[in-house]
């Protein structure tokens, strides 16, 4: 990469354990390269074979790969016989009774100033829902990790399926909030959050036919391509640069740093415009959400070298179009507050592939499938000296308290959050400033409205 | 000398131990003792005496072998500048040459054929070494002497080939290759007189070889030529040729050339226009994304090729060109057809209206009608047909393949653009093709319609 930014992913639970599999035996972003590190509970070792079994499948060569992944790439934490048991909390109690050993591993990725970890958690799990929030709180906090403050912390949250148990989405209310804000401040955990939600990505691949473990495959597939695409604008080919302090930086400053990416891949160049590829990515978001209540977006395209180089496609053309469909499509009367736009070549590429990263849009959509099997949840748990005992009804060793006060702190942030989101998409959409009473303001003299 | 010593002190020491034995152990056992020291000394006689012998004829031996070379090495020398005699005056040292050799006999090494005498073998081994090396320089230093006035003449020689090797280059012999090999000769070191002989003897090979290559080609455009008439001249000359003459080789060469170019000129003039209106008549209907790379370059370097050549002695070459070129423009053709008919059948698995797409019919009977075996005004015409038919189908079907890959995509945005006003516009769809793939949403959708003229798609009103 010769200076260029370094990515690593740390991906933790079973969920996220498949997709970095997935990425390292199948994809080499050349930002990425191997600083893979698959996180699991101590169950896991005996569940590997079967957790990477239909990927390895798919190709006989894959099974040595899968060796090497065995052997390097893993990092068994805790102490719990039977792993978190889809329980947050043992999870995050796991990981901080071995987070000498995990950070051991982080360390193993080689990773140094200006570099960027991205952790990988399915929100309605136990292992790495618990663990993923603890760890980027420690390594951003702590004084574990050399230059953990010039470390960019990203965090790819995975929504579960609409179908799943409300016990799934206590934990995804749960995860979702301790990415977002953390420790006993409640201070911002990850410099930025993205959103994927396994339903709508199944709807938007229309794979819900196929056996599961290949909608699992396809969905992961998805993700690993959003998360190259994340990466593209900082690579040689790009036209204009987005850097990985871009994403985040404004959107910590505002508060709202959450984001989902919205694609269209696999275009033919000679047929589809990128006003075209635009109302396509912006009609396949990952997370369900209103187009008009996002106010940042990022738009990345990957292109063919020989369009760029014949004028078929150029930054000012995507930005000017870009700004076009903003204006149209998201929030405010200027398409939003933060636009970024970022044409990059590719030699090796032969599709026109588009990328919207939306960010700051309203939670609704998101929160409005979560918050029913949410309070379902709560409802039923049993309060005792104003704690409750969450166990594993299929493994009875796997319990542990939560105090009802902590599940209260994390409500709170959660609706903070939303309140502030919410305050600034209405600021967004309803621009208000007086320009005239400004203009006066800035010394321009008495003007007639 | 040592000999008589050693033998003198052997004896005493003999004696000595006689002497001890005889104290020591009687009489009996001196005799034993003596007998014995007898009889080893005999051996010991015998032994010597054979060895001595073998010495003395090992020295004699050398000597012949050494005189041997003296003789060899003068003659070595005496043919060299002999060689070099034939190319310079070298008379002052051949004489001393003549003087070393009556040196030589009046020594008595040898006699007046020159062949070793029985004297010679008077005389040690290191005087006739030492005479042997004397000769060596000798006849090093005539050679060298040989050689000051053998380079210049040689360099000479060089030039008068060169410059007969640039007439026939002129008069058009495609000789350039050979010529090269040439001048990589002419660029070996040489120093000595052997080396620069050697050199002149691989020249003149070269030469003579560029020469009978000459002979063969200009050979071979006279029968070409004879298929546009009789040049009984030429046909004298070539006859008349002998290459041991350079001088006046090169000039029938040159000459035969002439008069061969002379007489082509008009025929080449014609078969290159209409060979060349051809090439170029095809070359613009072949399109660099249907054609595969490989055949187009083949058919560009041909293209080069009809452009470069000017001469009318290749007229030959021309008509190979010729048939290469038809045998690459057909097998384009068989190329591009079998290309259309596998994206028909790609095509016909979408299952497409007939209004929209039927299957090509005219490619089959204009590609069977090209053939190589015709002559090239007939080749052209049919050629320029298929390709001209094939082009386009290909292009329209290209596109209407992507547009068929691509409908699922583009369905989506025209349903959802739909829902709107209930009418899209061809305008407003930012797509490639807007028009087909609002044709294609209509004939799938049987609730919309579309309308050509105004290009529009619109929503059915419903009864």
């Amino acid at each position: 990469m010769n200076g260029r930014t370094k990515w690593g992913i740390i991906a933790a639970g079973e969920g996220a354990n498949r997709i970095s599999f997935q990425y390292y035996s199948q994809f080499r972003n050349p930002a990425i390269e191997d600083r893979v590190l698959l996180l699991n509970t101590t169950t896991a070792d005996v569940k590997l074979d079967k957790t990477f079994e239909y990927i390895i499948s798919k190709d006989a060569g894959l099974q040595q790969v899968y060796e090497e992944v065995k052997r390097s790439r893993i990092c068994i934490f805790g102490k719990s016989p039977s792993g978190a048991g889809n329980n947050w909390k043992l999870g995050e109690n796991e990981a901080r009774e071995d987070f000498d050993s995990i950070v051991k591993y982080i360390t193993g990725l080689k990773l140094a100033e200006r570099d960027v970890i991205l952790g990988i958690a399915t929100l309605g799990g136990g292992t790495g829902n618990g663990s993923l929030p603890y760890i980027i709180h420690r390594l951003k906090r702590g004084e574990d990790l050399a230059y953990r403050r010039e470390i960019s912390y990203l965090a790819l949250g995975i929504v579960p399926y609409d179908f799943e148990a409300p016990q799934r989405y206590f934990n995804t209310i749960c995860g979702l909030t301790r990415l977002l804000k953390y420790g006993e401040d409640g201070r911002q955990n990850a410099d930025m959050l993205l959103l994927v939600d396994n339903s709508q990505v199944e709807r938007m691949l229309k794979v819900g036919i196929s056996a599961r473990e290949e909608r699992y495959y396809q969905i992961n597939q998805e993700i690993i391509k959003a998360v190259n695409m994340l990466i593209a604008p900082s690579s040689l080919g790009a036209k204009s640069t987005i850097d990985v302090a871009d994403y985040y930086q404004l959107p910590s400053n505002i508060g709202v740093y959450h984001f989902t990416p919205c694609m269209s891949l696999g275009n033919d160049p000679e047929i589809f415009e990128i006003e075209t590829a635009l109302e396509m990515a912006a009609s396949n978001p990952m997370a369900p959400l209103d187009l008009k209540t996002a106010t940042m977006a990022y738009i990345v395209a990957v292109v063919p070298q020989k369009y760029v180089d014949s004028g078929k496609f150029s930054q000012e053309d995507l930005e000017a179009k870009a700004h076009e469909w903003a204006v149209k499509n998201i929030a405010g009367e200027w398409g939003g507050i933060l636009r970024y736009a970022s044409l990059v070549s590719s030699k090796e590429q032969e599709t026109l592939d588009v990328m919207i990263l939306l960010g700051g849009f309203s939670f609704d959509k998101i929160l409005a499938k979560s918050l029913q099997k949410y309070y379902d949840f709560i409802d039923i748990l049993r309060v005792d000296k104003g704690e409750v005992e969450l166990k594993d009804e299929s493994d009875p060793r796997i319990r542990v308290r939560i105090s009802m006060k902590d599940i209260e702190t994390i409500e709170t942030r959660l609706k903070e959050y939303i309140a502030l989101t919410q305050e600034k998409i209405g600021k967004v959409q309803e621009v208000k400033t007086d320009l005239l009473e400004k203009l006066e303001e800035w010394g321009f003299g008495k003007r007639r409205k | 000398m040592n000999e008589y010593k050693l033998t003198a002190i052997a004896i005493w020491i003999i004696l000595g131990l006689g002497f001890v034995f005889l104290i020591n152990f009687g009489v009996a056992q001196v005799t034993y003792f003596g007998i014995s020291i007898i009889l080893l000394s005999l051996v010991g006689s015998v032994v010597y005496t054979w060895w001595k012998t073998q010495s003395d004829k090992t020295v004699d031996k050398l000597k012949a072998e050494i005189l041997l070379k003296i003789k060899k090495d003068y003659a070595d020398g005496q043919k060299l500048i002999a060689e070099a005699g034939e190319m310079v005056n070298v008379d002052n040292v051949r004489r001393d040459l003549e003087s070393l050799r009556s040196n030589l006999i009046n020594l008595k090494f040898y006699d007046a054929d020159f062949n070793t005498t029985e004297e010679a073998k008077k005389y040690t081994l290191t005087v006739i070494e030492q005479e042997n090396r004397r000769v060596e320089q000798r006849l090093r230093s005539l050679e060298a002497l040989a050689a000051i006035e053998v380079k210049p003449k040689l360099d000479e020689y060089i030039q008068e080939l060169r410059v007969k090797l640039d007439k026939l280059r002129k008069a058009g012999y495609k000789i350039g290759e050979e010529v090269e090999n040439f001048e990589t000769i002419e660029a070996q070191e040489s120093k000595t007189l052997r080396e620069m002989l050697e050199k002149k003897k691989k020249l003149t090979e070269k030469f003579v070889s560029i020469l009978n290559k000459c002979a063969a080609e200009a050979g071979e455009i006279l029968t070409t030529s004879q298929r546009y008439g009789v040049i009984k001249i030429v046909e004298h000359a070539l006859l008349k040729i002998k290459t041991e003459d350079f001088d006046g080789c090169v000039i029938l060469l040159v000459d035969a050339r002439s008069r061969l170019k002379d007489f082509l000129k008009d025929f080449f003039a014609i078969e290159k226009n209409e060979f060349s209106a051809s090439v170029e008549g095809i070359y613009k209907l072949l399109d660099g994304e249907q054609v595969e790379p490989e055949k187009m370059r083949e058919i560009e370097e041909l293209r080069s090729w009809v452009l470069y050549i000017s001469d009318p002695g290749t007229i030959g070459e021309l008509q190979d060109l010729k048939v290469q070129f038809k045998n690459a423009v057909a097998s384009t053709i068989a190329e591009l057809h079998e290309k259309l008919r596998s994206l028909e059948e790609e095509i016909k698995a979408y299952a497409p209206s007939r209004e929209i797409w039927t299957s090509d019919e005219l490619a089959e009977p204009l590609v069977r009608r090209v053939s190589a075996e015709d002559e090239l005004r007939v080749f052209t015409r049919y050629a320029t047909n298929a390709l001209e038919h094939i082009g386009k189908q290909l292009a329209k079907d290209s596109a209407f393949i992507k547009i068929l890959k691509n409908y699922d995509k583009v369905e989506q945005i025209i349903s959802k653009k739909l829902e709107g006003e209930g009418k899209l516009s061809a305008t407003a769809l930012n797509v490639k093709y807007p028009e087909k793939f609002l044709m294609l949403y209509s004939k799938k959708h049987p609730d919309t319609e579309y309308t050509e003229s105004t290009a529009t798609l619109r929503v059915k009103a419903r009864v």
